[in-house]
């Protein structure tokens, strides 16, 4: 596994995708933190790093569409599949060089900290709360762009899957609430009962809020730490990093 | 011979047929199971931990823990009967994300009243615009005034509603913004949960006591604060004018302020307090020394009308205190200083043996007008090395001078009146800037509690607010413009340069 | 070794491989042959644990390779019809982490690869990107890490295509060399390589074994005779009388006459094959017909492969 993940980490060095993941995540955050220095007096990290979030959205397909992928077309997938080694590891190994790319992106934010210390700012428990969540988001994200990559073998139909998924996922809670609409439309075909209606649209928006981690964890920027939303993003990762293991396996029995 | 071939090649591959149909189906059935099983598992677990475990699991982890009720608070919340219901509804929509709104340390609290209230409380938000029919549900007569509290919230309890405004749960504080050039409030305490469990102690329990406070419209010294102190007490508050030329204290008056005199009462008024308090009244006197000394006013009427009768003068004088140790700190010109008690009961009033105090009158036991059916007792003192002033700011003459005093008659049922040379006592100023557990805020708390008998209210401390702001003086325009340039344009760019560097190196190995 | 029991290979309703059994031995060259499509790489990549095989079992030193597939794999080293070659890195770069993938002891790693990197002859280029290589040169790197970890079992698709003639023949000579210490699998088109390194030969049609056997076994048992071809200055008639009477000698035909000069095809027991071929020499030399030329017919592996796999 160290091989493979030392191979990604240090390829995303050897071409421009990384200088320029790290270039546009630092323009993001230092804007942001620019806003605050210069028109409020005011900084407020935990509320910088949660605007962050969003732009995960964009940052992680970029990042994670070539990890699969681009060996699918290369043709150097062989290797992993005659190798001593289990695909499992493969996929952790390349899920660690993403995340290690994270991280270092995420050094920008101390840099910000830093900054704020010395001027006097806080940078207090809501911030450290942020903190949290985003390594936990990230880790969630990046696996499903390594699910993404997995599933093709050009690489923008992969970053295209990653990012509509993560789309849905921020959009859940609009989601949500047309899904409940659209049950409603439709069962009032068949029945009349109002309270009836109500009470399956509620169970149905309800059941699909429950699947949106942003609004799980916004908590966290006011100082409130909870379990339960930082287990749900883990699970969520172990349950995609387990599903790019089964497509990569599908070699074993496809007919295709 | 071909036919036997034939014949054994049929059955023989029919044979491997029907292995590779298995082989390859069950590890296809496999793998989707696998997957299928896993997410079962996973979305289990995950409701598990929500549902039952999900409460007990969260933390509050702030300094002074904003988002969780206290002790106090859950113990009131206990000590409601099984059936009670208190309702809070925010008469807005439930918003998406407050931060930087006051609801940001509103909202999560009032999620914590509901979560430990064992459904005593439940909070709703319904807006009022979209679904007008909360305002008949809640104020079906309109005197509470629902109606034309969007945007606040709604605290209800059988058929009694109080309004709250997200505003009011903080106490602020001047501070001038440089980058607009002009005073603005800003935010110093959380005092959310306070209103919150009082508002419901006071609706669950009514008010219990009548207080009044004698305000002159003329004056710029506001009463908010105290009015708030005294409403979390269990204590109604109301204004009375005292330039009304019909002043009267009313019958249900128990206590009585006149608070941050700024000039003399009228005669009228002042033979009101003296009626009152000679039935028994209980009465709090704070006066503001700079501004009666820069109007040039006097407080004859309050003096031999008033305070007088009962043993107490307030003199033309301030102090100004020299010694270091009693100095306030930051403070080098004396008129602010601690006042110190040698007093007991003050000591155990306000829980500390000196209190702040800023350009204060000199008080002064009057001997010829009291007798033996009264006691007048200093509260509070300036150190021996202070210097009495007078009104154009000469020295006159150095000692210990008296602030504060208290006169009481002597049998049970009889007047209570406390005199307080100075403002930073009760009044918003001083108020707004400290914490509840405040020395000045306590006594006067204390005070008001001894005189009324007010047993069983709660005292919720205020809490601290995160201050996010930076040290702007150490930011220079030129310096703040360089290092967001460098932040936002420089670092990027540093980096794609030297990936394109890397890259052209390398594709040329 | 490696035994390949009864391999079935489907891609949907398309029956890839149709049932190859066959064994390969420690130590021996085997040459895979088949015509395009009849699921040679398909067999190798099973081998090698890149495919599943529908049904059927690969056993590599005694591993089952679906059941303990890290330890067969240890034993293999591949190199595939399209070589897996990372364009982004340089050779050392690439081989290094095909060292540590394949867990290369630490100790000594960078001696093993200068070996195999001077064995390959890839010391100019070692430090050049991979991307930058010609097509000859990505070849060699490919087959530098099927030896990495130096296994026991090398199996290599179709390695020589693509380079030049003198390249091949360096290829063939590390074949070779390699043959003395490893179990070599090679598949190729190109015959002649076949017959120059293999000791056997499998050849494959249309998914199935059509033959498995040593070269010269197999043209035997093609051609049943040796056959061989004589040209000469003088009458085919007389010649071919002449020819008959020489014991051994089975049949004797005209193939070309001209400018003077007779093609004859004769037929020999090959039992009797060196005395045959001495006494049709003396019987041409006693009719005074000078011989131009004398050499054997035997089915070239060509011949003998069109010959399967058309038949």
């Amino acid at each position: 596994m160290t091989a493979i993940y030392k191979r990604e980490f240090f390829s995303y060095f050897r071409s421009p995708i990384g200088y320029v993941a790290l270039a546009l995540f630092t323009f993001l955050s230092s804007y942001w933190f620019s806003m605050y220095l210069f028109n409020r007096g005011a900084i407020n990290l935990a509320q910088e790093i949660k605007a962050i979030r969003n732009y995960l959205i964009l940052i992680v397909p970029i990042i994670t569409m070539a990890l699969f992928s681009e060996d699918k077309k290369r043709g150097t997938e062989v290797i992993y599949y005659t190798s001593p080694i289990s695909l499992f590891n493969v996929v952790c190994g390349k899920f660690l060089a993403a995340m290690t790319l994270f991280a270092i992106m995420f050094v920008n934010i101390i840099i910000h900290m830093i900054i704020t210390v010395n001027l006097g700012g806080i940078v207090n428990v809501g911030t450290w709360g942020s903190v949290i969540v985003y390594f936990f988001f990230a880790a969630l994200f990046i696996s499903i762009g390594t699910f993404a990559s997995a599933i093709t073998d050009s690489q923008l139909i992969s970053a295209i899957v990653c990012f509509v998924i993560l789309y849905v996922i921020n959009m859940l809670t609009s989601i949500a609430g047309m899904v409940a609409t659209g049950v409603q439309s439709l069962l009032s075909i068949f029945t009349d009962d109002p309270e009836k209606i109500r009470k399956v649209c509620d169970a149905v928006q309800n059941a699909i809020l429950w699947l949106d981690p942003f609004s799980k964890t916004n908590d966290f920027v006011y100082g409130k730490f909870s379990i339960a939303p930082l287990v749900f993003c883990f699970s969520g990762t172990v349950v995609f990093i387990y599903l790019t293991y089964r497509v990569l396996e599908k070699k074993r029995w496809s007919q295709a | 011979m071909s036919d036997n071939k034939n014949v054994n090649k049929a059955p023989k591959e029919k044979k491997v047929k029907e292995a590779v149909d298995n082989r390859s189906k069950v590890l296809k059935l496999t793998s989707i199971f696998s997957v299928i099983i896993l997410i079962a598992i996973v979305i289990l677990f995950n409701v598990i931990i929500d549902k039952i475990l999900g409460k007990s699991l969260s933390f509050d982890m702030t300094a002074s823990g904003h988002n969780t009720i206290s002790e106090q608070s859950e113990e009131y919340l206990n000590s409601l009967p099984d059936g009670a219901s208190i309702r809070i509804v925010g008469l807005f929509e439930e918003p998406a994300s407050y931060s930087d709104t006051p609801l940001e340390y509103i909202v999560p609290l009032l999620q914590d009243y509901a979560k430990k209230s064992s459904g005593k409380v439940t909070v709703e938000y319904v807006d009022p615009t979209a679904y007008p029919y909360i305002i008949s549900e809640l104020d079906p007569t309109g005197i509470y005034d629902v109606a034309n509290s969007a945007g606040l919230y709604a605290v209800c309890y059988e058929g009694k509603v109080s309004i709250i405004d997200p505003y009011d749960c903080f106490t602020y504080e001047q501070i001038f913004n440089e980058s607009i050039g002009q005073p603005v409030d800003q935010p110093r305490y959380n005092i959310a949960e306070s209103k919150f469990t009082n508002t419901m102690i006071n609706l669950t329990k009514g008010y219990t006591n009548k207080a009044y406070i004698v305000a002159d419209p003329r004056s710029t010294v506001k009463s908010v604060q105290l009015e708030a102190m005294l409403n979390n007490l269990g204590v109604e508050v109301e204004y009375l004018d005292y330039s009304d030329a019909n002043f009267k204290v009313p019958l249900d008056c128990e206590i009585l302020f006149l608070n941050g005199v700024s000039s003399d009462i009228t005669e009228t008024c002042a033979e009101a307090l003296n009626t009152y308090l000679s039935i028994g009244g209980k009465m709090v006197v704070t006066a503001d020394f700079v501004r009666i000394a820069n109007n040039g006013a006097n407080l004859n009427n309050l003096n031999t009308k008033v305070l007088n009768n009962r043993g107490i003068n307030i003199e033309e004088f301030t102090v100004r205190e020299t010694n270091s140790t009693y100095m306030f700190p930051g403070d080098a010109s004396g008129y602010v200083f601690y006042a110190s008690t040698s007093d007991q009961d003050v000591m155990s009033l306000g829980g500390s043996d000196k209190y702040v105090v800023q350009t204060p009158f000199i008080l002064n036991k009057v001997s010829t007008k009291y007798d033996s059916s009264m006691t007048v007792t200093s509260l509070l003192t300036s150190s021996a090395q202070a210097v009495k002033v007078d009104y154009t700011g000469t020295d006159v003459i150095q000692g210990d001078f008296s602030v504060a005093m208290k006169s009481a008659g002597v049998n049970e049922g009889t007047y209570e009146l406390y005199v307080f040379g100075f403002t930073t006592i009760t009044s918003d100023d001083y108020m707004s800037t400290v914490p509840s557990s405040d020395s000045n805020v306590k006594l006067i708390r204390n005070i008001v509690k001894g005189s009324l008998n007010v047993n069983d209210t709660f005292e919720v401390e205020s809490k601290n607010l995160a201050n996010y702001s930076i040290d702007t003086s150490k930011l220079s325009l030129n310096g703040s413009s360089a290092m967001i340039v460098i932040l936002v344009a420089g670092i990027p760019l540093a980096l794609i340069v030297a990936g394109v560097i890397v890259y052209t190196k390398r594709k040329n190995l | 070794m490696i035994e390949i029991n009864n391999l079935v290979k489907c891609y949907g309703k398309n029956k890839a491989v149709k049932g190859i059994s066959f064994t390969v031995n420690d130590g021996e060259v085997l040459g895979f042959l088949g015509p395009n499509g009849a699921g040679k790489s398909t067999t190798m990549n099973i081998i090698t644990g890149y495919l599943s095989s529908t049904s059927g079992t690969v056993k590599v030193n005694g591993h089952d390779i679906l059941e303990e597939p890290e330890e067969a794999k240890k034993n293999i080293g591949y190199l595939p019809e399209l070589p897996p070659l990372f364009l982004d890195m340089t050779v050392l770069e690439y081989l290094t982490f095909m060292s540590e993938l394949k867990k290369v002891p630490k100790q000594g790693r960078k001696e093993h690869l200068a070996k195999i990197i001077s064995m390959v002859k890839l010391t100019d280029v070692s430090d050049r990107l991979i991307g930058n290589l010609s097509k000859g040169y990505k070849q060699r790197v490919g087959i530098a890490q099927a030896l990495i970890g130096d296994p026991a079992i090398i199996i290599l698709d179709e390695p020589t295509v693509g380079l030049d003639p003198q390249q091949v023949i360096e290829i063939r000579k590390l074949i070779k060399f390699l043959a003395k210490n490893h179990t070599v699998i090679l598949s190729s088109h190109i015959l002649s390589e076949i017959q120059a390194v293999c000791d056997r030969v499998v050849i494959i049609n249309k998914g199935k074994v059509a033959a498995i056997d040593t070269i010269t076994d197999l043209a035997a048992k093609l051609s049943g005779n040796s056959k061989l071809l004589v040209a000469f200055k003088g009458q085919d008639k007389a010649a071919i009388n002449a020819l008959k009477a020489v014991p051994g000698v089975t049949d004797a035909r005209t193939r070309i006459v001209s400018d003077g000069i007779t093609e004859l095809e004769i037929v020999i027991d090959p039992k009797k094959g060196g005395d045959v071929r001495s006494s049709i020499f003396y019987t041409f030399a006693r009719n005074n017909w000078p011989i131009m030329e004398f050499r054997s017919l035997d089915p070239t592996l060509e011949e003998v492969f069109l010959n399967i796999t058309n038949g």
